[in-house]
């Protein structure tokens, strides 16, 4: 917690992560955009890179939209930051989980609701692709960065490697490459 | 019950990468270890867990409740979810110290171009299969020209069109 960082309310924290668990359906990346659009270009409580660092420490264990929200919550309130957005983020779908359960306990049978999700998927993509483009008019603008863009595509969407080892190997090239504003303190 | 929370807490040990990682092993441990649901149980509990928002993982949470009820159902989530909370607790408190070294401030640039080469890979992934008919993809052209254009809110577009497939069966 930065001290010339505006004190976020709690309250704002949790508001915004039920909204959060609310909609994010999906796994990872679209859940991801989600946080991104709420947290770095509505609300500007972490710039585009602190998240990204945020995103990429998340990779370690567990779900990493998960991770996200409690890197988030953090940075803004300390523990209390992070366990708020953390439980905030997964009660929604804690509790759907629950009702469709108990009445799964007593039909037998899970609801229907693939038409109402087909018509989300649409809309989760082009969540996805915006926060991409957003990221990029601000975050892609050297030949080295539009290189690492198109390779990281590459590697993920064509040869479908894991986003965790996409990640090592960037810190790994980060930590090799030569020069760039690297100063000795 | 403590049975309970030691299985999900030693799952949540084991548990990398993204969700889809966890199914197989809580298939394992649940079904065919402990015998604690049945093969048809398993199968159900993973559709009811894609139907939510939120991760897959919160089939712990069906899971739990199969088993003991509501309290079963809190006590396998928190235990699942308690490893990773705690090591992403660790993780960012060292943020706050390593981040303005120099050295890692080189490391921590390239990020930002990996992660918009991430998203533009999940929305083709993801795309493939969700814009599959010509109103997905009105949608999704609206969708994005509200987004990026308007800033309108995902929450509002999402929930209006889950409205929309759930009346119009596209």
């Amino acid at each position: 917690m930065d001290n010339d960082r505006q004190k976020v309310p709690l309250s704002d924290i949790a508001k915004v992560f039920l909204t959060v668990g609310t909609i994010g359906f999906g796994e990872g990346m679209s859940v991801i955009a989600v946080i991104q659009d709420y947290c770095v270009m509505r609300r500007k409580w972490l710039s585009v890179d602190e998240f990204s660092h945020g995103i990429a420490l998340s990779q370690f264990l567990g779900p990493f939209a998960v991770n996200a929200s409690i890197f988030v919550g953090y940075r803004l309130r300390g523990l209390r930051g992070a366990l708020t957005a953390v439980s905030t983020f997964l009660a929604p779908s804690v509790t759907i989980v629950i009702i469709l359960t108990a009445l799964y306990g007593r039909f037998h049978s899970v609801p229907s609701l693939q038409s109402a999700l087909k018509g989300v998927g649409p809309v989760v993509v082009a969540l996805i692709a915006s926060v991409a483009y957003r990221i990029g008019s601000s975050k892609v603008r050297s030949l080295e960065a539009v290189l690492l863009s198109c390779v990281t595509l590459g590697l993920s969407y064509f040869l479908k490697i894991q986003v965790v080892i996409i990640i090592f190997i960037a810190v790994l090239y980060g930590f090799l490459k030569p020069g760039g504003k690297h100063i000795d303190a | 019950m403590l049975k309970l929370f030691t299985v999900f807490l030693k799952i949540g040990c084991i548990f990398f990468g993204g969700g889809f990682v966890l199914i197989p092993v809580l298939h394992k441990e649940l079904v065919l270890n402990l015998h604690w649901l049945s093969e048809r149980e398993f199968i159900d509990g993973t559709a009811i867990s894609q139907l939510t928002p939120g991760p897959i993982a919160v089939l712990a949470t069906f899971a739990g409740y199969r088993i003991e009820g509501i309290i079963g159902a809190l006590i396998g989530t928190f235990a699942l979810f308690l490893p990773a909370t705690l090591l992403m607790l660790i993780l960012s408190r060292s943020y706050e110290k390593f981040r303005n070294l120099s050295s890692v401030q080189k490391i921590l640039g390239v990020l930002s171009p990996v992660i918009v080469g991430l998203l533009i890979a999940a929305a083709l992934h993801i795309g493939q299969a969700a814009i599959a008919s010509w109103q997905g993809t009105i949608i999704f052209v609206i969708a994005l020209i509200a987004l990026i254009r308007f800033k309108i809110s995902p929450a509002f577009l999402i929930i209006g069109s889950a409205f929309l497939g759930f009346l119009f069966h596209f």
